[in-house]
């Protein structure tokens, strides 16, 4: 791939409070697991290089602050994004319900053209905590994610590695196939209908 | 070796004689006040807590602990949930390297459940505080620094409004306002580094500066030493310079970073550079005072140093972006009574009020806009239609042929003209 060019893509991964946002990120980037990452405040990124479809991407994953009030500080992070990670914890409601407004917060801070097309991925983490304590059904999240507009949605354990590389992948995917929509609409201001070949793209389902 | 016992014995003279006043202008060396034995004494007394607010916070202490033993901590305070959550995940590094010879042998479960009890205590004893993620590292330290519960209270209640109280204002503004003070004080030493640090927005150092250190810095040695400086100077300012003193005294390995980083992506899209540069602030600290760092008390003992001199050289006042800085905070106002806390809460509400009202405003000058662009189409259109009648209109009249198609037509022209 030497000479190759690289694409860069940025990801935001946003959520409630200790759903395990920094722990799908160094689940996905560094492959371990630990009991003591600290609360994450502001924000700050890792890159993961991968290879989509013999395209060379590095990936920019955004690990966020969950806590409500530093919501507002977004603006200074989410713009650029090629797509947006939205976490829940399986076993809390409140984060599930919450969801809703945190993706209609990025498409308001990250001024977002074309809310409408713009990818998602949602992400119900912690399954491996034992299944009494699960609050959020696989069908309740389906539905929701289907409301959103068919939005790829996966279940994950960041914990047991459970599903992270291919929701991951999904991702990239999709922040691909966005970055390629947006410098296509830079080189060509005019267009109107953008004719993407969907052959190209099959195993993304945004 | 023989300079720290010089030290110690010397400061546990002045504390044995309750010698405030030399406490207080006691000069800063390369130990700060020594040992945790010395801070548990010293720092009630640096922050101010004299006999009489100390007997009134023990009365409020045992009053809130009453209140605790009946509520549940939700009913007890509105941000018991965020704060359970942060306890649970505290206890980490900084209490790894802690010598924390009040807590040897206890489990860190029962350690969970007493910072967790000190963060409510505190937040129910000031009226109109919000927790903020953060303050439990805060917290953290002051539950390790006191052999008892009621000590480690009092200390953080003071901390808390004489140094940490525009972050806890129901929105982040009061903090943003601070941070913007952090690269004017690199712009009056270091203009070129300016220019890179002014690329971004200073969040970079929203963690160190709303956690006094605590969540950047893990070795509670550091951390000590730097609060030593803070409160043997009584001055709330001076964290501000000591996280612009941290970028000035790490510029080189800064520099390094981002030119690597840059380099290795060459053929990456330059307009990511921003995140670039945020992304390498954010880390410099945890990476250059790590737990692995050889000589950091060393470094910590320099960059101090550095942080007087920048005081010195460039007094906030003369900032541009301290005029932003609220009235009530505590860069403003080093009182830390309550009566300046609910200020400060009052200036804040009333800043809330103005950008919802800047927001209602802005959104009816679009309104009307839009009903303004409306209107103009309407006249043009009507204007047009007007013009194309009163032309047709004519010609027919003039060559005879009328219809009642056409009479339609006039009617309409006139009563679109009566209109206008």
């Amino acid at each position: 791939m030497a000479g190759q060019k690289k694409t860069l893509l940025k990801v935001i991964i946003l959520g409630d409070t200790e759903v395990g946002k920094t722990s799908l990120m160094q689940q996905f980037i560094n492959g371990k697991f630990s009991q003591q990452y600290k609360a994450t405040i502001g924000a700050d990124f890792l890159p993961k290089d991968m290879i989509i479809d013999d395209k060379n991407i590095t990936m920019q994953i955004w690990d966020t602050a969950g806590q409500e009030r530093f919501q507002s500080l977004g603006v200074a992070f989410y713009r650029g994004s090629d797509c947006c990670v939205l976490v829940y914890d399986v076993t809390n409601l409140k984060s599930f319900e919450n969801l809703t407004s945190w993706r209609d917060e990025f498409l308001i801070q990250a001024n977002i053209k074309d809310p409408d097309n713009f990818p998602f991925i949602i992400i119900g983490n912690k399954i491996d905590l034992e299944e009494g304590k699960r609050l959020i059904s696989t069908k309740k999240a389906q539905a929701l994610s289907n409301s959103l507009g068919n939005l790829p949605y996966f279940e994950t354990s960041a914990k047991e590695s459970v599903n992270i590389d291919q929701a991951f992948e999904v991702v990239a995917r999709c922040a691909l196939k966005q970055e390629e929509i947006m410098e296509f609409n830079d080189d060509y201001t005019d267009a109107v209908n953008i004719n993407v070949d969907d052959d190209n793209y099959n195993n993304c389902a945004c | 070796m023989t300079i720290g016992i010089d030290v110690r014995n010397e400061l546990l003279m002045i504390l044995d004689a309750n010698d405030i006043v030399r406490l207080k202008n006691y000069p800063y060396n390369d130990q700060g006040l020594v040992n945790d034995e010395i801070r548990e004494r010293a720092w009630p007394i640096l922050l101010g807590i004299n006999r009489f607010l100390d007997s009134y916070l023990n009365e409020l202490y045992k009053q809130n602990v009453i209140d605790w033993m009946q509520l549940d901590p939700y009913t007890f305070h509105k941000d018991a949930d965020q704060v359970q959550k942060d306890v649970d995940r505290s206890f980490n590094t900084l209490y790894n390297t802690s010598s924390c010879y009040h807590d040897k042998g206890k489990s860190v479960e029962d350690l969970k459940k007493r910072l967790f009890k000190l963060i409510m205590l505190v937040l129910k004893a000031i009226p109109q505080s919000n927790y903020y993620q953060g303050y439990h590292d805060v917290a953290l330290m002051a539950l390790l620094h006191f052999s008892d519960d009621c000590s480690s209270f009092k200390f953080l209640y003071m901390l808390t409004l004489k140094y940490l109280r525009d972050h806890m204002m129901s929105g982040i503004h009061p903090t943003i306002v601070q941070l913007n003070l952090i690269p004017d004080i690199i712009k009056q030493i270091d203009f070129q580094f300016y220019l890179t640090v002014q690329r971004v927005n200073p969040i970079y150092a929203l963690s160190s500066i709303i956690s006094l250190f605590t969540h950047e810095i893990e070795n509670y040695q550091d951390v000590s030493i730097i609060w030593d400086s803070i409160f043997l100077n009584d001055d709330p300012q001076l964290p501000i310079y000591l996280y612009a003193a941290l970028l000035i005294y790490y510029k080189e390995d800064i520099i390094m970073d981002l030119t690597e980083i840059c380099d290795s992506s060459g053929e990456i899209n330059f307009d990511f550079d921003v995140d670039i540069v945020h992304s390498v602030l954010s880390k410099f600290i945890k990476k250059n005072l790590s737990i692995n760092s050889i000589d950091s008390k060393h470094e910590v003992y320099k960059i101090i140093q550095l942080s007087f001199n920048l005081r010195k050289s460039v007094p906030m006042s003369s900032l541009k972006s301290f005029k932003h800085i609220y009235k009530n905070s505590f860069l403003k106002c080093t009182s830390g009574s309550l009566t300046v806390f609910q200020s400060l809460a009052d200036e804040y509400h009333r800043y809330e009020m103005k950008q919802l009202r800047k927001k209602k405003h802005g959104a009816l000058i679009k309104r009307n806009k839009n009903n303004m662009i409306s209107l103009l189409k309407i006249s043009a259109g009507v204007g047009i239609l007007g013009i194309i009648l009163h032309v047709t209109f004519k010609q027919p009249t003039r060559f005879g042929i009328e219809s009642n198609f056409a009479k339609a037509y006039i009617n309409l022209y006139q009563s679109i003209r009566e209109y206008i």
